[in-house]
């Protein structure tokens, strides 16, 4: 199931997101419109505001196709940050500081509850600690901050093996461009023949980790969870065609 | 713009499609803008740059969007007086791919003779009777590259003009070495010519719409996007993408009454270098001239604030509907309030294309077959039994986006697979 006899000089790298922690059945798709419900109810509970979750789907879908569109074209090695995207979204929901902040707190909310430890991986990683004394980090392609992505780990995992996380945000170099494993390299002082990396996405885990002369090893999800992901995308973007969020609430707006 | 029989009631309809379909769809297209220049890297190296003429009025609107919603511009800004013949002669010394698909696709049939007049806008240099031949891409290629008093004068006058360009790109963009063109669209042949012409800069481009209609290469399409539409074909379950069953009428609303770019004249040294757009009063002939599509739109802008935007996006949504039942199913008002003045063919030339294609010895199908907009055409041939005749058009275009989605997700699918069992992966267990 995993690599054997990592030697006590092998750094351990690990992907996050579906490898050490693993995503539920929910698209992307979907885990947007979760966001934007529970921003609308908090927003009005807390701070009296009404945005209806439409409209803050179809913004902070806006915000996030723009900002990658952004980013693939002007600096395609780099990555996004979740705050800049934060920031955007809530200037365009015309909402103050306070409501930001619970836009941000929402978004890891949701990510916090679709998220599960994969528990098999990370007793593998603490065995191998106990066995070889080895260093363990983590890298991913994320909009998140490396204090973020600390903070789910302690969370979800608080006993995790993790001595240092890398992300694209931080680096401003994504892991599907290579980028970032040089980073990360250079940062810790390693050669790349000293890092074994675990990850699932079989470009940025395994074919740029080999490019970068890493030992890649591929971790998969089950395909019925990978097939129930595609048919909720599915599902949401039918629903999207059909009841196209915001329309309702712009035709209010509009004719109040 | 202005319409054939234009009259009170038409240019009333044609100010409120403007305001109710037009200005939520570009306010949108603003938002988006502003989004996309926010998130771009390298901001304080960058300048982007509105086009003429369309862009013109792009710049109009954002600005007026800016201004009323208080979002704040990341990145400088300005105008650039080009055009697809302007750019074409940055590419002339070396002409590749894209020059000569673009004239080849512009000029094809045509002496090549009316390349050199429009190129150079001048129609007293002697060249030589090979000139005379169809155009033909290599054949183009090494008549420019000739040494005869005829080429290197053609060679000269495209050179002067073409210096004159770059003095002016340099004044607009004020050292900064990345450039984002705004336009309308569609293909994007400004900004592929521009990367051929000059890839000692960075462009890129921001679009009204991409679409591949000239079925050419697109090596710049990574570079473009179309901020508003990004297809290649007319999708019927997507509102939107009915912008491309009528892209002239989008194109009108936006294109001032001022030529297109062509020539410069002055110098950067004496200060009054200037292109041949830039006429007594030609800022002010970017806002609307009375009552329309254009005037429309920019007033719908003008009632936005701050508490607008978080409905920007769910507006524009609205707006394509409008938009695409005036111009998919149009009935007869619709056909005319959204008829168009005749459409110049442009790259240098001074002629133009009707709307509808003129009765003559061509029966009714092929008048809409040839005409900018087909089911304008299909309603002004046969006003009791249009109906039918849009029909039809959906269905060919149903049947058209499917085989387009279909090709797309094989491929999609393809690649995906071809990823997923790459050989020599070390595939690990689940959880």
């Amino acid at each position: 199931m995993f690599p054997s006899e990592p030697t006590p000089d092998t750094v351990l790298s690990c992907d996050v997101f579906d490898t050490l922690l693993h995503r539920d059945h929910r698209s992307q798709f979907r885990r947007l419109r979760d966001i934007a419900a529970l921003s609308s109810s908090r927003l009005a509970a807390e701070r009296g505001i009404a945005r209806a979750p439409g409209t803050i789907w179809r913004i902070r879908m806006e915000v996030q196709r723009e900002a990658y569109a952004a980013q693939a074209m002007g600096r395609p090695n780099g990555d996004i940050r979740f705050q800049d995207v934060i920031d955007a979204t809530a200037r365009l929901l015309a909402l103050d500081k306070a409501g930001g902040t619970i836009l941000h707190e929402a978004e890891l909310a949701v990510e916090r509850v679709q998220l599960t430890p994969h528990t098999a991986l990370f007793d593998w990683l603490k065995a191998q600690r106990a066995r070889t004394g080895c260093r363990i980090i983590a890298i991913s392609d994320t909009y998140h901050t490396a204090a973020t992505i600390s903070q789910l780990l302690g969370q979800l995992a608080p006993d995790h093996p993790i001595d240092a996380v890398h992300t694209s945000a931080d680096h401003d170099a994504t892991k599907r461009s290579g980028a970032l494993f040089h980073a990360v390299l250079r940062q810790e002082g390693l050669e790349p023949g000293q890092m074994l990396h675990i990850g699932d996405d079989p470009v940025a885990d395994i074919a740029m980790a080999r490019a970068a002369k890493l030992r890649p090893w591929r971790v998969v999800r089950p395909r019925y969870v990978r097939a129930r992901r595609k048919f909720d995308a599915l599902l949401g973007r039918l629903q999207a065609i059909m009841h196209p969020p915001g329309l309702s609430e712009a035709l209010e707006s509009k004719s109040a | 713009m202005t319409a054939i029989g234009s009259g009170d009631l038409a240019s009333a309809e044609r100010q409120a499609f403007g305001y109710e379909a037009l200005g939520p769809i570009l306010a949108e297209f603003c938002l988006r803008l502003w989004l996309f220049q926010r998130f771009f890297a390298d901001a304080d190296d960058t300048t982007l740059l509105f086009c003429a003429r369309g862009g013109l009025r792009l710049q109009r609107l954002y600005e007026r969007f800016l201004a009323r919603t208080g979002l704040p511009a990341a990145m400088a800004h300005d105008n650039l007086m080009i055009s697809r013949l302007i750019a074409a002669r940055t590419a002339i010394e070396r002409p590749g791919d894209g020059l000569l698909s673009e004239l080849g696709r512009e000029f094809a049939g045509r002496p090549m003779r009316e390349v050199a007049v429009a190129l150079t806008q001048r129609g007293d240099i002697a060249l030589s009777l090979e000139w005379d031949a169809a155009f033909e891409g290599e054949r183009f290629r090494s008549l420019l590259a000739a040494t005869d008093d005829g080429a290197m004068a053609l060679r000269q006058a495209v050179a002067s003009q073409d210096a004159s360009f770059r003095d002016h790109l340099a004044s607009r963009t004020q050292g900064r070495g990345r450039v984002i063109l705004c336009d309308t669209g569609l293909y994007g042949s400004t900004v592929r010519l521009l990367r051929e012409g000059m890839p000692e800069r960075k462009w890129y481009c921001l679009q009204f719409a991409r679409a591949n209609y000239k079925n050419l290469a697109t090596p710049h399409f990574a570079h473009t996007r179309g901020l508003s539409i990004e297809s290649d074909v007319y999708l019927p379950w997507h509102a939107p993408t009915a912008g491309l069953r009528f892209w002239h009428l989008i194109e009108a609303a936006l294109e001032p009454d001022l030529p297109s770019a062509r020539v410069f004249e002055g110098s950067k040294a004496g200060g009054d270098l200037r292109s041949n757009l830039e006429v007594e009063g030609w800022q002010a002939r970017i806002a609307p001239d009375g009552p329309g599509l254009f005037a429309g739109a920019l007033a719908y802008i003008d009632a936005l604030d701050e508490m607008a935007l978080p409905h920007v996006a769910g507006r524009a949504a609205l707006g394509w509907r409008r938009f695409k039942r005036a111009v998919v199913w149009p009935d007869r008002a619709a056909v005319a309030a959204l008829s168009l003045n005749d459409r110049s063919r442009d790259f240098g030339r001074s002629d133009h294309v009707a709307q509808f294609a003129q009765a003559g010895a061509i029966g009714p199908l092929a008048r809409i077959r040839d005409s900018l907009w087909r089911e304008g055409a299909v309603r002004r041939a046969f006003p009791r039994l249009g109906w039918a005749g849009l029909l039809v058009i959906e269905a060919a275009h149903t049947a058209r986006a499917l085989r387009f989605r279909g090709a797309a997700l094989r491929r999609r699918f393809r690649r995906e697979t071809s990823i997923d069992r790459a050989p020599g992966m070390a595939l690990g267990g689940g959880p």
